[in-house]
């Protein structure tokens, strides 16, 4: 399920690139996420350097020209797909007065087509701000997978910034296409802890708890535990998550995410989870009691366990 | 076939595909290839424009100059 959604969002991403439809390369949907992401990055890595000679020149002949002057010809003669090409040749902080001088509505549809790889200088020099105006942009338009490539280029005042205008829902939907996954933990150690508690209700508000079951299994201990804690503690939210289990065949992760739970919430647990066990075939049950042994959590759910053993 | 597709491939990227494409058929292969190759085309054709489209809007004592850095 988890790899299926990556793969779709990598698929929108390199289709974007190459100006294709989704659609035209589902047949990727064969291939891993992480070797279409590669992909990807050697696509762009080609695309730049066709044309790196000449993106330069334009880069120098900006020089000459006032920050206002650039914005016209970047709205009206590049649009976004060239001037995202262009941007990362730039002097950075001229980058950023050019920008200054773009409407919000343009700026979203450039950083949908910018590599962030390549223009991280300018995105770190962008005001937290204006980094939030166009995450909200984004935000409305449900651009999800491009947000997904930000995050792990955006200084942290600009990421505190960001998770002001923009809803649990949408984070948790960002978090699964979060491009850097060495800083998903620092991003979201970033976040007010009543927030972090925000996206396990938002889980069980939006259904997305293969989303947010992903999210927690690739934090830390540490988070995990708490955001984990914090969806036990919610009678609505702890019995949607069980649901999810049970209905969606979440069992691996939500198990291998109970053992970063503290004692109550995971006692709190199982005693949802027996309630569950009755709809089980005898089967599924040992399958369920493997998964919970696997993710040494088996003697540690409360009754679940003699339940699973009758 | 494979080989040559993925070989096809290679040079529109410049770089060495991810080994797991192998699982992709031939005609995919092409189909990818085909896609990069069109994409460098489509890029080159729209700077080609936008570049001229950009020079209308220098101010015209600094179009030469500018002119002459693009070459």
């Amino acid at each position: 399920m988890s790899d299926a959604l990556r793969v779709r969002a990598e698929v929108i991403k390199l289709a974007r690139l190459l100006g294709r439809a989704p659609d035209d390369l589902a047949f990727l949907h064969r291939v891993g996420p992480v070797a279409i992401r590669h992909l990807r990055e050697q696509a762009t890595d080609v695309l730049f350097e066709a044309e790196s000679r000449r993106l330069q020149r334009l880069a120098t002949a900006s020089r000459l020209l006032p920050p206002t002057v650039l914005a016209t010809i970047a709205e009206r003669a590049f649009g976004p797909l060239l001037a995202g090409r262009v941007t990362g040749y730039l002097e950075p902080d001229r980058a950023g007065k050019v920008a200054g001088k773009l409407p919000v509505a343009f700026r979203a549809d450039l950083a949908v087509e910018l590599d962030p790889r390549r223009a991280r200088e300018v995105i770190t020099r962008l005001p937290a701000q204006s980094v939030a105006e166009v995450a909200h942009e984004l935000r409305q338009r449900e651009e999800y997978v491009a947000m997904g490539r930000f995050a792990g280029h955006l200084t942290d005042e600009a990421i505190v910034a960001v998770f002001a205008v923009v809803d649990d829902e949408a984070l948790l939907r960002v978090a699964f296409v979060l491009e850097d996954e060495e800083r998903l933990d620092h991003v979201f150690g970033l976040l007010p802890a009543q927030r972090r508690a925000g996206l396990v209700r938002a889980a069980a508000d939006a259904d997305l708890w293969p989303e947010a079951l992903d999210l927690l299994s690739r934090l830390s201990e540490r988070l995990c535990g708490e955001l984990a804690d914090a969806a036990a503690a919610q009678e609505v939210v702890l019995n949607s998550l069980v649901r999810a289990a049970k209905d969606r065949d979440l069992w691996t992760t939500l198990l291998q995410v109970a053992r970063a739970m503290g004692d109550e919430s995971r006692r709190r647990l199982g005693e949802r989870l027996v309630g569950l066990v009755s709809g089980l075939t005898p089967t599924q049950r040992e399958r369920v009691a493997q998964l919970a042994r696997d993710a040494g959590v088996f003697d540690r759910l409360g009754t679940f366990r003699s339940v699973l053993e009758s | 076939m494979q080989h040559d597709a993925l070989q096809t491939l290679q040079d529109e990227l410049g770089a060495t595909p991810p080994d797991e494409l192998a699982v992709l058929s031939d005609g995919q292969l092409r189909a990818l290839a085909a896609a990069v190759r069109q994409a460098k085309e489509q890029q080159s054709a729209a700077l080609d424009d936008a570049t001229e489209s950009a020079l209308t809007h220098v101010p015209r004592p600094l179009r030469a100059a500018v002119r002459r850095i693009l070459g």
